[in-house]
């Protein structure tokens, strides 16, 4: 499947702009540019010399900061994604196996988080746990298990009622045996497709919550943050250029991969 | 049938809405006579409890649950620890405004979105349809408020042929209330000076939390067009000798507006997470920013509202998509 959905090119872009942030993230911190959180030259300065995307408003170095960025937003987007699909995924192979009481009470929880749009439940968590970047990330998490949920219920009902599950039901194997062995490997699938196109998703609504002051607090180099605090002055427009393609070209590489691999997989 | 189970489940879920926004406001470990009082009281163990009496926070959870659920069903959401008002009515102040802006980006983005998607179908694969498929990809990947920011730089401050932030000019004496919608009391005003402004100013914002719905019609309506397009009622109307263009706005547009539509009416939820960043953006003074303000103030009585409103508006509109799809489609009614 994905080495099919890579032989499009624009797959292929989407990879290499992730691969590049991917780097970027783990060996920024090593490539020698002015550190994100200190004043390093004037106020203001338009892109250009040793500050090829300018300073901001404490003489920071923008590209410097955007790039450091990549270390928040990614981190914190894949953690998210990737917990809230752990979390999903186990509760909703329970729901979907046992059926019952077990599935009406998980589905109904799963309703009941999915019945707050994202923003507003984002919000709220943040404002009991208190701004920051973690509270953000559960915040988050409390929005997007629910999808895994649905998802792998679904898958696992499908399943459940294919030949060879039955066969092993007659034949007396155990719960535990079925689900590991019959059922649980042919239902990632439409897991694997999820993740791209939500990783992109969790990280366009964490810059809106560090947007808005609800994720890192400043000084940090975060995305969303840095956005809003060039927001104000629009006519500097450096100070979001740099944050704003950043966001743009993960999320964007993100649904490219996304759309592809769904398309693959729809077959 | 399967509305009637989902009208059947609403209480469950509207009563998980209000538990989980509840329990919410009490996780907190700050005490929210903080936020009333304010900090040099909390000393004072007199003006402390007068406070939790007032506000009734000296009763057990499960009477202040019980008591808050009552109220709320009765339009009754306490007051707001930031206003000192109640909070339903600074709520009814500002969702005409909210309302005003969700509407016109939802009328903006459905129009738009269709008529890309059916540009798209119209000559499938070729440079247009590239085109529109890539305004769409990007339209679901740029953030709301990058896209206001851009379009307020681009028309506001840059070619200065828009208005920048705000609802309506300051010096500009707003209508007598009749809907709240700005546009439509102006109308009835015969207020064109008003008029004329507010709708200046209302573009920015509408366009950018729209950019989203048309980039999420366009793709969607593309797909089943195209779909629809190779059934055979296309292929035998074809063949009778309909121009291709017939075809697609009086045959194949009917049956693939089912999913758009529902698509539309379930895409509540992007719009309401947008306008909370969009009215950031724009100044907008609607229900989103009013959140984000008792958010970032700990005004627990307004959140609560703002996040079991958008719930319960949440969850009727699933109940609406389901009726309208059955209504639109007869083939899901008996199932």
């Amino acid at each position: 499947m994905w080495r099919r959905a890579l032989a499009s090119p624009a797959a292929l872009l989407a990879l290499l702009v992730l691969g590049f942030w991917v780097v970027t993230a783990i060996s920024v911190p090593w490539w020698g540019l002015p550190d994100p959180t200190e004043s390093v030259g004037r106020r203001f300065q338009p892109p250009g010399g040793a500050f090829p995307l300018g300073t901001d408003a404490l003489g920071r170095c923008v590209l410097s900061r955007t790039l450091h960025g990549a270390r928040l937003s990614l981190p914190l987007a894949a953690g998210v994604v990737l917990g809230a699909a752990a979390l999903g995924v186990v509760l909703g192979a329970i729901a979907g196996f046992l059926g019952g009481a077990a599935d009406w009470l998980l589905s109904r929880a799963a309703d009941i988080a999915l019945a707050f749009p994202p923003v507003l439940l984002a919000l709220a968590v943040a404002a009991t746990l208190g701004p920051g970047l973690l509270n953000a990330g559960l915040a988050m998490l409390a929005v997007w298990w629910p999808i895994y949920l649905r998802l792998m219920r679904a898958q696992v009902r499908g399943v459940m009622r294919m030949e060879h599950v039955q066969a092993a039901v007659t034949v007396g194997s155990t719960s535990a045996t079925i689900l590991r062995r019959h059922v649980v490997p042919l239902c990632w699938t439409p897991i694997l497709v999820a993740l791209p196109l939500d990783l992109g998703q969790v990280i366009l609504l964490g810059a809106g919550l560090s947007f808005v002051g609800l994720g890192a607090p400043p000084p940090a180099p975060e995305w969303g943050l840095m956005v809003a605090e060039g927001a104000t002055t629009l006519h500097r427009w450096w100070l979001v250029a740099g944050p704003g393609v950043a966001i743009l070209s993960v999320v964007l590489a993100c649904t490219l991969l996304g759309d592809r691999l769904r398309e693959q997989g729809r077959g | 049938m399967v509305l009637i189970q989902r009208l059947l489940l609403l209480p469950v879920l509207l009563l998980g809405i209000a538990a989980v926004s509840f329990g919410l406001s009490r996780a907190t470990g700050v005490d929210p006579v903080i936020a009333i009082v304010g900090e040099r009281a909390m000393e004072d163990p007199a003006v402390v409890a007068a406070a939790r009496a007032q506000w009734g926070l000296d009763r057990p959870v499960a009477v202040q649950f019980l008591r808050h659920v009552a109220n709320a069903a009765q339009g009754d959401f306490g007051t707001s620890f930031r206003t000192r008002r109640p909070v339903g009515t600074d709520l009814a102040e500002r969702l005409p405004a909210t309302l005003e802006l969700v509407l016109a980006a939802t009328l903006l983005g459905t129009l738009v979105g269709a008529a890309l998607a059916l540009l798209s179908a119209r000559w499938p694969h070729g440079l247009l349809d590239q085109a529109v498929r890539g305004f769409a990809s990007a339209g679901v990947s740029i953030p709301v408020f990058l896209a206001g920011l851009l379009l307020l730089w681009l028309f506001a401050t840059w070619l200065d042929w828009l208005p920048g932030p705000g609802r309506l000019d300051a010096r500009l004496t707003p209508p007598p209330v009749w809907t709240g919608l700005l546009l439509l009391d102006a109308a009835w005003a015969m207020d064109w000076a008003v008029w004329r402004d507010a709708a200046r100013r209302l573009v920015l914002p509408a366009a950018a939390l729209g950019w989203g719905i048309a980039a999420l019609v366009a793709r969607l309506l593309r797909a089943t067009l195209i779909e629809e397009l190779a059934r055979f009622h296309i292929v035998a109307a074809r063949s009778r000798g309909l121009s291709e263009g017939r075809l697609l706005l009086d045959h194949a547009l009917p049956n693939a507006m089912v999913p758009a539509l529902t698509l539309i009416s379930l895409s509540f939820a992007t719009l309401v997470a947008g306008a909370v960043l969009t009215e950031t953006v724009f100044a907008w003074p609607g229900v989103g920013a009013y959140a984000l303000e008792s958010a970032r103030t700990l005004d627990y009585p307004a959140i609560m509202a703002v996040t079991m409103l958008g719930g319960v508006a949440l969850a009727i509109s699933g109940v609406v998509a389901d009726a309208g799809q059955a209504w639109l489609d007869p083939r899901l009614r008996d199932r």
